[in-house]
């Protein structure tokens, strides 16, 4: 008789065992799981002269020639790692379109300035330019010179932007991809800054 | 889909490129392994003064390609890359043992507390048994004309 109390009680520690062990262990795993985020990156841009003409017709955003502009362009990095960026600064008219979700433009490449952006951070990165000189063409069209970071760059047209897109290193090409995550189904990230130039 | 791919130049310069990679991935993988933010944050600023170099050593090389003070901007990049390599793979390693070891003494806590709980449950009624028994051998027993009940 007392054999089997004893065999019982066995037989009920063993269960409340397994099921006590499956609870702890549950809210043990919750608490060791990291915490789920969105992925993210994001990329600002300003200036201390506030100059910038985020709007068409760009007004409120003349550029005499003669002027230097210095900007800063800003990366977020949410992305839970480290990652490698670039970013593409293009100088654009009104011939070709412009950079959109999930294809970047074809405008000419002017500077592409790279950086590490560990994770939960934001890096900053200067931009100067300087507009040299201005001179018109016909048909309304304008002809530009401009120092960009010490590079000289010559555009005509009408409609000027700066473009600016984000690239992010992919580890399994080797190559920069244009926006962020996985490279076959990437986020672009890109904004454009349009200015007015006078003489 | 959208790739560039980062352009090659002299030896020391190619080596300066691959080695910031190698850098950027180790880093990554310190990160996976668990190593935190704040950690990294000092190898992240190393490694963006090394991708600083290589771009001197680059734009320098471009000028000039027999421009010692190229090459010797892309061994300042490899220094100061495979120096971030170490750092992240000793972050990562402690990391991940770190890790371990909280994950051993976290499981091995709610282990302790399953047993626990289960002895306690199983063993109640006896200890409420014990206690009781407990409380009337030390009760005063009142004999006869001294109890005030009667």
């Amino acid at each position: 008789m007392e054999k089997i109390i004893l065999q019982d009680k066995l037989v009920v520690f063993l269960i409340l065992l397994v099921s006590f062990a499956a609870i702890f262990s549950s809210a043990t795993f919750y608490a060791l799981s990291p915490r789920a985020s969105q992925p993210l990156m994001a990329m600002g841009i300003y200036s201390r002269t506030g100059l910038l003409g985020y709007t068409v017709p760009a007004t409120n955003s003349s550029v005499t020639s003669g002027d230097r502009l210095n900007w800063t362009l800003s990366v977020t990095n949410d992305m839970g790692s480290a990652q490698f960026v670039m970013i593409i600064a293009r100088m654009a008219n009104s011939t070709f379109p412009s950079s959109n979700s999930s294809t970047p433009s074809t405008f000419p490449e002017i500077v592409a300035p790279e950086r590490f952006v560990g994770d939960g951070e934001t890096s900053n990165i200067g931009f100067n330019w300087a507009l040299q000189s201005v001179t018109p063409q016909s048909g309304g069209r304008l002809l530009l010179n401009l120092d960009v970071e010490g590079k000289p760059v010559v555009i005509t047209g009408d409609s000027f932007r700066w473009i600016f897109e984000l690239w992010t290193y992919d580890l399994v090409c080797g190559c920069f991809h244009y926006g962020y995550g996985p490279q076959n189904g990437s986020t672009g990230v890109w904004l454009q800054v349009w200015f007015n130039p006078s003489g | 889909m959208n790739t560039e791919h980062a352009s090659a130049g002299t030896d020391p310069i190619t080596t300066a490129r691959t080695d910031l990679v190698a850098a950027f991935q180790s880093i990554q993988t310190a990160q996976r392994q668990g190593a935190s933010n704040t950690d990294l944050l000092p190898l992240i600023i190393q490694l963006n003064t090394a991708l600083q170099y290589e771009e001197n050593a680059t734009a320098l090389q471009q000028q000039d390609p027999t421009d010692p003070t190229a090459t010797a901007y892309a061994l300042q990049s490899i220094n100061l890359s495979t120096n971030v390599s170490l750092q992240a793979q000793r972050l990562g390693d402690e990391a991940q043992s770190a890790s371990l070891r909280r994950s051993v003494i976290a499981y091995g806590l709610a282990l302790t507390a399953a047993t626990v709980a289960a002895l306690g449950v199983v063993g109640a009624p006896r200890l409420i048994r014990f206690i009781q028994k407990n409380r009337l051998r030390r009760a005063r027993i009142v004999y006869g004309e001294d109890n005030p009940a009667r």
